[in-house]
């Protein structure tokens, strides 16, 4: 009897514990910043080569661990961009992101530094501190992001004003 | 009638009863999970996203009945003001008494008198008077297309929230300054209102930004119920800014405005306020946040001449500590009300001049019990120089379940804090102020949100009011007259709030809402009441909205929402349904025209029952062009 208490009490001491789970799953910021990465189609513009043709869906691709998961379909079903589909596609290791248009770069992913094909590299400050075209940064309790407006346009990418007037900053070339 | 006289007059009066034990309904509803797929970018950089490791949750995402209104909802209502703007919340009531007067609330105690139990924060400044505890719309004049989002709380506030925060809080956030750059024009123009706003932003610094805005509004007077043009017209400009910087201290935000508002004819609104707030992160050891601000505001009528003038001060700390996230703060807040009768007035206030002090300390914790269960527990301490001290404790348990879906619950204690109309209403021989004490509300609450398939979501809770201590009007215990208020009214209220959205096609919403209220009030058997418990309110049994939002091309855009209002209870004013499209156009630069009817279906309408303020409203058409918001 008595044992069976201290049993009950054990693991109700133990559920007081645990560690909070809390916010992590009501947090928005992955849904925002997936919601990003599918709006950002609209506002950069790639080379016609981009695409093998005039039909060719867009596709945003994550390397790496993927923080999304049916966020980034959800946001990203039904919509185009530049009258063209929108598609996810999820890098095995060590794949090319031959065929991707914008790459969301996940943990444990190589980034391509010296990337010159016509892909919007997309890193996170939650990863790394190493910038790609559009860095992710939580500021304020609010998902921004800095530009590095040379990296795209040496790739062959143009950006939006409006893309642009929402960074936190934006590195020019020179 | 002076403001003053039409309040004795009803109070004293009590509005036309038939029954003796009045049995009221209304309704209200639940919240909406985020759908991010149709923001633009510019709303996702604005959407708040509570990190895990800094500050609590914010009361929207935890165990309560909140509703939120966005940036891109109220640029689709097509609404010209504010009150127009929170039609689209299914747990708020709103009554549109005149051209410039609205009665809002939540829950029930609607009516331009009676609506004293809802908390209205602008950035967190406080908007409710200490005059009724009711808000004055029609000093009120936010630039629509700068609010960054509305959350609508139906219930108790919680330790968070401040005083008033009885039966719900109306949370206004403006955008920073930093989304607000470059040059921006709106304006409207329609048979009932026309307005115009110019506003100008830009970069402060390497990090900080500014803005100035000014913004002027025409309305036309509506019509008496015997017919003609009424003698409500009512008109303004405003012209105000804010700015945003950081510092190696932290994250500073200024803003104010100045207004000179002519409503109701020849009433003169004068007035404006200045407000500056600090935020520092500790990093470890969570986040600072101090807020003062200064409000004045003057209403000169040929009746009466009130000054208002306010300084509050509030500062909070958050931080997490294991399973725990704590918030926890005070605050103080001075207020210097004077109203002058014109001489020979019937009614007014003894003595002319108070000074009202309240301060308060909270804290709440949200314990974190397991992944999935939390439990927040607050105590908000409350100090009224009218009614003294009051402890207002609330506990709220919330499940996050494996689909996603949240179940919560919650008990609350909350008060509405006496007012100058209930201390101080004079009525020479008939009336005296007397020792009115605090209006008590224990709240119980019961809420599920659920988003069962990507594309359709859900909210519902329900609640069960119990009041005590309400206001009435009675005798004199030896004499008989003269007459003064006192808390002898109790009973119960309860209802069902819903709302949800369905996602058809990527291009076309469905919203619904709906509220039912069910009233229950007495006189206490030890009290007499000469009000007819006037106190309570006259609401409708429910209220149904539903609105469909579509996506006609890449730039045409076409909303239409239904809203059906019961029957008011006590007066039984007729219920109405009325219906609102829009249509509107969107260029590629961003820039919008649309072109919006509200209120379609029927010639002319009566809103509310107020026999003195009330005016027949009738259809309104309303084109606007908006460049660079």
């Amino acid at each position: 009897m008595f044992r069976r208490l201290a049993l009950t009490l054990a693991a109700l001491a133990l559920t007081l514990m645990a560690p909070a789970g809390r916010s992590h799953a009501q947090s928005l910021e992955y849904a925002v910043k997936a919601n990003y990465l599918v709006r950002f189609a609209a506002f950069v513009e790639w080379p016609p080569t981009a695409f093998e043709a005039n039909s060719a869906p867009l596709i945003i691709c994550v390397s790496g661990r993927d923080p999304f998961g049916e966020t980034l379909d959800q946001a990203a079903g039904g919509q185009s961009a530049h009258g063209r589909r929108i598609g996810v596609r999820r890098l095995p290791a060590g794949a090319a992101m031959t065929g991707c248009h914008i790459l969301y770069v996940g943990a444990g992913s190589a980034a391509a530094a010296n990337n010159r094909a016509a892909v919007l590299i997309v890193t996170d400050s939650a990863v790394t501190q190493q910038r790609g075209m559009i860095h992710f940064v939580v500021v304020s309790n609010r998902v921004r992001f800095h530009i590095d407006k040379a990296a795209a346009t040496s790739s062959g990418l143009g950006m939006s004003s409006r893309l642009l007037n929402l960074a936190i900053s934006v590195r020019e070339g020179g | 009638m002076s403001f003053v006289a039409g309040l004795a007059a009803l109070a004293v009066v009590g509005p036309a009863v038939n029954d003796a034990a009045p049995v009221v309904t209304q309704a209200a509803a639940a919240a909406r999970p985020q759908d991010l797929s149709g923001l633009s970018l510019e709303e996702l950089a604005a959407i708040e996203v509570t990190s895990v490791s800094r500050r609590p949750e914010q009361l929207s995402q935890a165990a309560a009945a909140v509703f939120v209104i966005t940036r891109d909802d109220i640029r689709r209502s097509g609404a010209a003001s504010l009150p127009e703007v929170l039609r689209l919340a299914p747990n708020l009531q709103v009554q549109r008494v005149n051209a410039g007067d609205y009665a809002i609330s939540a829950r029930g105690f609607n009516s331009f008198e009676t609506a004293n139990k809802l908390l209205v924060l602008i950035d967190g400044r406080s908007i409710y008077t200490t005059l009724f505890s009711g808000v004055l719309w029609d000093a009120q004049g936010v630039v629509l297309e700068d609010i960054e989002q509305i959350e609508v709380i139906s219930g108790p506030g919680g330790a968070l929230y401040g005083s008033n925060a009885v039966n719900g809080v109306i949370n206004i956030t403006t955008r920073s300054a930093r989304n607000t750059a470059g040059p921006a024009l709106s304006a409207g123009l329609g048979n009932d209102d026309r307005t115009l706003t110019l506003r100008q932003g830009g970069q402060l610094g390497d990090s900080g930004a500014w803005r100035l805005f000014a913004t002027g509004f025409d309305r036309s007077a509506s019509e008496f119920e015997t017919g003609g043009k009424a003698d409500d017209a009512t008109a303004g400009v405003r012209i105000g800014g804010r700015a945003d910087w950081d510092t190696s201290l932290g994250s500073w935000s200024v803003q104010g405005d100045l207004y000179d508002h002519q409503v109701l004819g020849d009433v003169v609104l004068q007035g404006g306020h200045l407000q500056g707030r600090w935020t520092r992160d500790l990093g470890e050891n969570g986040q600072l946040m101090a807020q003062t601000y200064y409000d004045h505001t003057d209403r000169v009528s040929a009746a009466s001449n009130e000054r208002v003038s306010t300084i509050d001060l509030a500062v909070q700390h958050a931080f997490d500590s294991g399973s725990h996230a704590v918030v926890w703060g005070g605050g103080y807040r001075w207020v210097e009300n004077s109203l002058v009768s014109a001489p020979g007035s019937g009614a007014f206030l003894s003595p002319e001049e108070r000074r009202i002090t309240l301060g308060n300390l909270f804290i709440q914790d949200q314990i974190s019990l397991s992944a999935a269960v939390t439990l927040t527990v607050g105590v908000k301490l409350e100090d009224s120089s009218f009614t003294g001290f009051e402890v207002l404790p609330n506990v709220r348990l919330a499940w996050s379940r494996e689909d996603g879906s949240l179940v919560w619950g919650a008990i609350s204690r909350a008060a509405r804090t006496a007012n100058r109309i209930d201390r101080d209403l004079t009525l020479p021989g008939l009336l005296v102020g007397g020792d009115f004490q605090s209006e008590q509300l224990t709240a119980y609450e019961l809420g599920y949100r659920s988003q069962p398939t990507p594309n359709l979501s859900f909210s519902i809770s329900a609640f069960y009011n119990d009041y005590d201590d309400l206001r009435t009007l009675q005798p004199d215990a030896a004499t008989f007259i003269p007459l003064s208020f006192g808390n002898g009214g109790e009973g119960h209220t309860s209802g069902v709030e819903a709302w949800g959205s369905y996602q058809i096609t990527p291009r076309w919403r469905l919203d619904f809402g709906a509220a039912t209220l069910d009233k229950d009030f007495r006189v206490k058997a030890d009290a007499l009441d000469l009000s007819n418990l006037a106190s309570i309110g006259d609401d409708p049994g429910w209220q149904v909205l539903l609105g469909s939002k579509s996506q006609l091309t890449d730039n045409l855009e076409l909303d239409v929402r239904l809203r059906a209002v019961d029957e008011l209870d006590v007066s039984h004013l007729d219920g109405y349904v009325e219906a609102d499209v829009r249509l509107g156009w969107r260029f590629a630069n961003g820039s919008e025209i649309a072109l919006t009817g509200s209120n379609l279906l029927d010639d002319s309408r009566l809103e509310t029952a107020d026999p003195t303020r009330r005016r027949v409203l009738g259809r309104s058409v309303y084109a606007t062009y908006r460049a660079g918001f």
